[in-house]
Formats: structure tokens, sequence, C-alpha cells
């Protein structure tokens, strides 16, 4: 195989080592503008409601745009290397994501913040470990399926072990406890797999069981009861438990479909708790108003369906470790954005599952940054497997 | 299980389940907006949205000299929170007397539990809110607020008017140009935040009302209401008016009533003491309308100034009715005529002219019709019409009876004929309104019937209006007061119109003095020593 002898040192530093030429066209402009206006527009709106909060300090935005701009790195870095090289380094990045998972409960290191041990703090910065479970879980998962797609779907082992990988990973997630990532984690795993031509009744046996173990989880601790029944009626016990929710709500409803002007936000001014992070889509819809966020949703749904054609172009040309990352990436942010607006709208109990590119917050901010590195990549590598079609699964 | 789902098969249904998660958002927005809108802004409002009302004053009304005779001055609504307080009753009783209330009843509204919030006072001032604070009582509320001060108090009320507790017009010039007075509110909306932080959205100044100045001088009111009273009190009268007009300009400077009524304490005010009667109480005018109506026949030529007219002797039966004099006055001219007051005389003259012309003539004198725009409530009168007007009712228009007028009608009658027979109306607010001359004689029989005038003080019926080393002209009337049942006997309007030359200005003044009961019952007894009193107290203080 022969390198390309023209390629520049930038090009070297940005993309690492290619074989082929390549142009513009081989970076998938769509998301990489949709992820750039989600990202401006998270750091107006974080700007909008931290500004009140912290009484004109700036320190809630530069925090953030410094997030983003580590956000840029990573991404960088992901997309400087081949997929395949995600994929031989699995097992290290998932071991890596189990070690801080246990940190969260490690004293001194593991943070405890209202009842759950869901971060840990190294250098200043508070890292939520379930994040990187996120991604490593897609890529162990997806290139499990790619490498054993033969023992996987017909030996009965074949299954159960990224299964119990999986299964591993979110006790320990249920443990912090953080329902919300646990199911997400769950979902994509299963996609995954669903997507990678899993028997059918393994997927049915393991999916009975998660949702069996997930309303056992409900039913048996009281403040989550209380939550079901509180996001039925928010208006019912407005003073306690319906407070989020009922001023979620009060947000949506001062917005109507024109919104109150951006900054105008009331709600916003205390009385909407984690309106910077799980709530932001409330502040949005009352600044912003309705329109704009069927317009959010219509872009993020973009967003998602352009990682989902990037997975077919992907199986299309038999790369299909690129193919499941790629639906992997996309089936997480579209659970991420759903729950979140669900939660907000008040159509799903509370959850604290922050918005894709846009709540404050920088591991999901990381986390959806590197999935999008790497749905870029895949697309890049397989327009350049289209040109040359047998070089890409021999890097 | 043998049945396997294809690569394809199985993206379609992810795409198709996480398309059905999606589309369900903008769905579940939509519900949101149909059904839970309306709760969720009403929760809002409720908890965090407020708003404050910036109050508006009401403009001043002021005197032709900038002196204040209405205007907005500090007030508080006072009230008590009663759901939660059980009453000592020492502080019933100094609630009470702080804010002069019964305090049985107050102690029956108190008791009223089904009542959260009782209004104790609408209009307490400052001092009466100190004195209750300093007691410290649980529940007392109070509200900011305007509240109408009239700080000429009775003599002016029915003029100026009233406003209600709304702080609009009500009465009078408040009435009449409540709109400009009248601010508009203005508001400030704001938010509170959930830590209590108050942040203004909105502010709406409030627009204030504007003054109002008056051609009215409440120094000169102070006079004539004075004058009034005194004569009210002598007389046994049952009331009183006067108007007082500026010649040249026609302004009225003075206009008033008695009994009258105080406008800063509302309670036990008798309703009908509202009125402004001088513009508003309709009665026959008799021998005042003589020298109007002399002027018309005059001016239509049917009767010339050197006519000699027989009224021997003393009374004329005219289509079956009498008309009599005071006494058989004999041959006189038309100086003797008014000044006499000879009613017999007016039958011979009148008989030269038909109805049509006569009832035109009272009409250029602003009879039966509303005078100018004069910025109170005032009525039109009464002037028959021609057409079924039989003689014997002709005649007896040209004395007074007949038709139905208003004091300022008259004294804008006497007005005109004062300024060389021209119409301008009167004026009460300056500036206001500018009636065109109007021609109603020509100036020379003006003069002439002036001259009478004269005569008529001077030597007739209005004696008593003379005043020392001033020219006073007029003339008296005395009419039986038209009741429900016909015509008293018993009772009479003493009336008196004249003009005074003071050595400032020319003076024109009007009397009405209503059923005076002692000490005389004519215009010529009653209303004419009114006119020189009144003349000469103003002539004291230039």
């Amino acid at each position: 195989m022969n390198k390309i002898n023209k390629q520049s040192f930038l090009q070297r530093i940005f993309l690492g080592e290619l074989y082929r030429n390549y142009d513009l066209k081989d970076f998938d402009w769509g998301i990489i503008f949709s992820v750039f206006f989600l990202t401006l527009f998270g750091i107006v709106m974080v700007s909008s409601v931290s500004l009140p909060l912290t009484e004109g300090s700036f320190s809630f935005i530069i925090s953030h745009i410094s997030k983003v701009i580590i956000a840029l790195i990573i991404f960088l870095l992901i997309f400087r290397f081949p997929t395949n090289f995600w994929s031989k380094v699995d097992i290290q990045i998932l071991l890596i994501a189990f070690f801080l998972l246990f940190l969260v409960f490690a004293p001194i290191i593991g943070q405890e913040v209202n009842g759950a041990n869901r971060w840990i703090r190294v250098f200043g910065f508070s890292i939520q470990p379930s994040e990187l479970m996120k991604f490593a879980l897609i890529i162990y998962i997806s290139s499990y399926c790619s490498r054993r797609l033969d023992e996987f779907k017909e030996k009965w082992l074949g299954f159960w072990k990224p299964i119990l990988v999986v299964v591993v990973a979110i006790s320990l997630v249920l443990f912090e406890p953080d329902l919300g990532s646990s199911a997400v984690i769950f979902v994509v795993a299963l996609s995954i797999m669903f997507i990678a031509g899993a028997p059918l009744r393994h997927l049915l046996v393991i999916f009975s069981l998660g949702m069996s173990v997930f309303i056992l989880m409900i039913l048996t601790v009281p403040w989550r009861m209380k939550r079901i029944l509180s996001f039925m009626n928010p208006w019912d016990t407005y003073q306690n438990e319906g407070w989020q929710l009922s001023h979620s709500l009060i947000a949506f409803g001062r917005g109507d479909w024109f919104g109150v002007g951006l900054g105008e936000s009331l709600q916003k001014l205390h009385y909407l708790p984690d309106a910077q992070t799980d709530f932001i889509f409330a502040i949005i819809a009352e600044e912003m108003g309705l329109l704009f966020c069927i317009f959010l949703v219509a872009l993020f749904s973009f967003l998602i369906f352009k990682c989902f054609y990037i997975g077919r172009l992907a199986r299309h040309a038999n790369y299909y470790l690129g193919s499941y990352i790629a639906y992997g990436a996309g089936i997480c942010i579209a659970l991420h954005v759903f729950i979140n607006i669900g939660v907000s709208s008040g159509m799903l109990p509370t959850k604290g599952i922050t918005l894709p590119f846009i709540s404050f917050g920088g591991s999901n901010l990381l986390l959806m940054f590197a999935l999008i590195a790497l749905v870029l990549r895949i697309n890049f590598e397989i327009s350049e497997s289209f040109t040359n079609k047998t070089k890409i699964l021999n890097v | 299980m043998n049945f396997e789902l294809t690569s394809k098969y199985r993206e379609l249904i992810v795409w198709f389940f996480v398309f059905c998660l999606l589309v369900s958002l903008p769905i579940r927005f939509y519900f949101l907006q149909k059904y839970e809108f309306e709760t969720a802004l009403n929760k809002s409002k409720a908890s965090s949205e407020r708003t404050l009302k910036l109050l508006s004053r009401r403009g001043k009304i002021l005197d032709r000299n900038f002196q204040i005779l209405a205007e907005d001055i500090p007030a508080y609504e006072i009230g008590i929170q009663v759901n939660n307080f059980s009453f000592d009753p020492s502080h019933i009783s100094l609630i009470s007397k702080i804010l002069d209330i019964d305090s049985k009843n107050l102690k029956n509204k108190l008791s009223n539990k089904k009542r959260k919030y009782i209004v104790l006072n609408h209009n307490a001032s400052q001092d009466e809110l100190n004195k209750l604070k300093e007691k410290k009582i649980p529940g007392i509320r109070s509200i900011y607020k305007y509240k109408r001060s009239y700080p000429e108090g009775e003599i002016l009320s029915q003029v100026i008017g009233l406003t209600n507790f709304e702080n609009k017009g009500q009465e009078g010039i408040e009435l009449s140009v409540n709109k400009k007075l009248s601010g508009k509110d203005g508001f400030k909306k704001y938010v509170r935040t959930n830590k209590g932080e108050i942040i203004e959205t909105q502010i709406i100044p409030p627009n204030h009302g504007q003054d109002i100045t008056t051609t009215l001088d409440a120094k000169l009111q102070y006079l004539v209401y004075q004058e009034l009273k005194k004569a009210f009190d002598y007389y046994k009268a049952s009331s009183a008016s006067a108007i007082l007009v500026d010649l040249k300009s026609k302004d009225i400077l003075a206009m008033a009533n008695y009994p009258s009524f105080n406008p800063n304490d509302r309670r036990g005010m008798n309703p009908n003491l509202l009125a402004n009667r001088s513009a508003t109480d309709l009665f026959e005018p008799g021998s005042t309308v003589k020298p109007l109506a002399l002027a018309g026949l005059l001016q239509e030529d049917v009767i010339y100034k050197d006519i000699i007219i027989k009224t021997s002797p003393g009374y004329i039966e005219y289509e079956g009715f009498l008309t009599s004099d005071f006494k058989d006055y004999g041959t006189l001219n038309l100086s003797d005529v008014i000044s006499k007051s000879s009613n017999v005389a007016m039958v011979k003259l009148c008989d030269k002219s038909n109805s049509e012309e006569i009832i035109k003539n009272f009409y250029k004198w602003g009879f039966g019709k509303y005078i100018n725009e004069i910025f109170i409530s005032n009525r039109e009168g009464y002037l028959p019409s021609s057409a079924d007007l039989s003689a014997r009712e002709k005649v007896s228009l040209c004395y007074g009876y007949g038709l139905q007028v208003t004091l300022i009608q008259l004294v804008g009658a006497y007005t005109a004929l004062f300024s060389n027979g021209q119409f301008q109306g009167l004026n009460l607010i300056s500036g206001s309104y500018n009636v065109n001359e109007n021609e109603i004689i020509s100036s020379e029989i003006a003069e002439e019937i002036k001259i009478m005038l004269s005569e008529a003080v001077n030597n007739g019926t209005g004696r008593n209006a003379l005043v020392k080393n001033t020219r006073i002209i007029g003339k008296t009337g005395t009419t039986k007061r038209l009741t429900n049942q016909g015509y008293n006997e018993e009772s009479f309007n003493a009336s008196f119109i004249g003009m005074a030359e003071l050595e400032d200005k020319d003076y024109v003044l009007g009397i009405l003095i209503r059923d005076a009961k002692e000490n005389g019952e004519g215009g010529g007894q009653v209303a004419a020593p009114v006119f020189s009193k009144i003349i000469k107290s103003i002539q004291n203080t230039l």
C-alpha cells in the first residue's frame, strides 16, 4: 500500500495518514453546519440563562466556552485517527470507562450531588464517567459485532458476552444512581446489536429483563414513584415535586408560539431549577417560542438521520464497523434529544439528561463531539472507499 | 423462531422508531399549547407577575388669578383585613374614634366573617393614617390615592361641582370638562424572581390631567356669596342666586347660590343643594324682560321712542283677562313705562306687534335656547311657539309671564343690552369660546334703553340699588312663583339685573331672591338692595 507522498504537514496533523487525495465533498457539511449552529446557539442560551443567575458575571459563559474548545480538541483528535484505530483499542477504552465509573464512589474524587454519585473531580474539572461509558460501549459493541459477525449471530455465548459487559456497565450507572443514562446505554447497546443482526429471541429476552428491572427500580424507590406521579399532574404538587415541571410548563406557556424574546425569560430567574442544564429547553421555549423549538427538533432530526444515512452507506460499502458506530451515535443523540425535550415538555418523567450541544455541561458536550467526530470520520472513510473500495478494510 | 430480518429491514425499523420519537415532540408541543398553556400562564401571573398602577393626578381648577379652586391631594384608602383577626374591643373604639365611624356600626361590619377586607375610609388623610399606624392595630391596610380638595369650600361648590369616589367628575365644571381634567393612569409591570428580587419590565408613566383656568374670581365670589347669605337670612328667603359678569370681556366673575354645600364633607350632603340654580332653575322673569321687549318693539319699528301711552285707570281688560299696575300712573312716556314698570303700558305696546316678532325678539336675547357653551349644566328654559299663542298670551309675554328663563340667560341678555345690543354670550372657562358678535338691536336703541334703565334706578322701582357716586342702571322684577298648584299669591321671585360702572370696569350683576318672607317681597325691596350691597363691597375692595 502506497501512501500519498504529497500529504502536507497540516493534513498529517488533522487527518492522519491518507492513502488518497481528498476534496471538501468528503466531509459531511450538513452535519458540520448543524453542529456548528447548535453549539453556537448553546453558547447564546447558556449566556442568556446564566447571566441573571450569576448577577452579570461571565463565569458560566467562560466555563462553557472553554468546554466547547476542549470538545473541539477532542473532536479533532478523534477525527484524526481512522475508525479502525478506536476499534482496536475498544477494550482499553472500556476498561478506562469502568475504572472511572468505580471512581465515582471513591472518596475525595467522587462527588456526591443531590444524593447521586455521578461525578468525579480531577484537575478542577468535573467529569461524568457515564458519558465516557456511552462512548466506550458504542465502540466496543460495534467493533465486537463487526469482528464476530457470525459468532455473534449463531453462538449463544457470542450474544451474551457483550450483553454481560453492558449489564455490568448499566449496573454501575444504576448504582450511582442514574436511571436516565442507564436507559440510554441499554437502548443504544441493544439497538446496535439489533442492527448487527442479533437473534430476535435473545434480544426479546434481554429487553424484557431490562424493562422489568427499570419498572422495579421505579416501584421500589419512593421518590421515583413521586416523580412519576408528579409528572402526570405537576400542578397538584406545585410547591413540592411538581415545582420544576410546573415552571418548565410555565416557561413553555409564556413563550407560546413566538417566545418572549431572547434574554426575557422569567422562569430562569431562580424559578426553574437546572435551567442551564437539563431544563434549558424550557428556557429556549420561553424566549424563542414553540416555532423555534420545532425548528430545533427538525435540526436535531436532520443531524440524527444524517448519522443513520452514513451508517446505511457504510453498510452498503460492507464497512460494518462504521455502520454500527454511526447508528449507535445517531441513536445516542436521538435518545438524548428525545428524553431531554420530552422531560422538559412534561411528556416523560423528570430525568437528568442534557440537551446535546446546547446544555451547559462538559461531559455530554465531549461525548457528543466525539460521536460526531466518529461519524464524520466514517463518512470521510466511506467516501474514500467508494473511490477505492479495497483500501478501507486494510488500514 | 426461524424468522430472521435482514439488515436492511432492521435498519428501517430503527429509522422508523427514531422518527416516531422525534415526531412525538412537536405533537407534544401542540397539545401543550392547546391544553396546558392557560393553566401555566395563570400560575405564572399568580406567582411572579405584578402590575402596579401609577396614579395620574386630576387637573387643577383655577380662578382667573390662578388661585386654586379644586386640586388633588394625597389621600389613603384605609381598610382592614377581617378574616384572620379577632378584634380587641379597644381597637374597635380606637378606629371608630380616629376615623370618626360609629363604633356599633363598625362592630357589625367586622363581625361579618364572609368578607375578607373591609374599607374603613375611602379618603383618609395622611394624619389619620399616621394615627392609626401609631396604634399598631393588626390588619390595617392602606392604599395611596388622590382625593379632590376644594379650598374655597361651599362658596363655589355648585359651580365647580364634585368628583365621585373614583375621582371622576360628577357635577359642575368637574363633570363638564372631565375629559380635560382627568389624566390617564400609567402602570408599572414587574416580575418577581424566586428570590424575591423585583425586576421592572414595563413602565407607562401616568398622564396627568390638564389644569383648567376659569374666569371666576374667588375674591369676588366670596363677596357675592356673603351678601347672598345675609340676604337669605334677612329676608327669610328659600334661596338666593347671583351672577356677576365683567361687561367688557363677558367673563363670569362670580356665580353663587345660597344655600350651598361643603364639597369637602360628603357625609350628610343634601343632594338637593348640588344644583347650580343660577343656571338650572327656571322662573318667569316678569318685569325684567320689559326693557328687552321694548327694545324689540323699537327695533321692529312698530313704536317710536316718543310714544305716549295712557295707562289710566291703572288696569286693562284684554281678551277677558285683567292686567293691572301697582297704581294708576296716568299717561306715560317710554322711559316712565320702564321706571314705573307699567304692565298696562306693556300690554298696549305689545298689541301693536304680532306674536311671531315678539317671540323672535326674545329668542334673539337668548331665551328658549341654551346659552353659548359655558361648561356647566344649564337649561334652555321655555319660550312658547308663536303658532299656538293667543293674543292674550302674546301680550303677557311682554311683561314677563308665559315664558321661563334661567338667571344666567337673563344676565346674558342684559350683558348684550349693555354691550350696545351685541350678543356675545358669556365665558366661564378662560379662552374657551368666542361667540361671534350678533347684533340684536341697534346701538342707538340700546343707548335709549340704557337711559330708561338709569331712570328706573334713579327715580323708579330700582331706587334701592343705588350706590353713591356710581352710575347704576338696571331693572327690577317681581313674579309670583309658579308651583304645582298654579301661581302662589303669597310667594314671589324678586330679581334685579343691572350694571354698575366702577373705577376698574363695568360689572353686570343679576340677583334672584326666591320666596322672601320677611322685610319685603318685590324686586325693588328685596333684590335691589342686595345689588347695591354687593356693588358697594366690590367697591370697597378696589
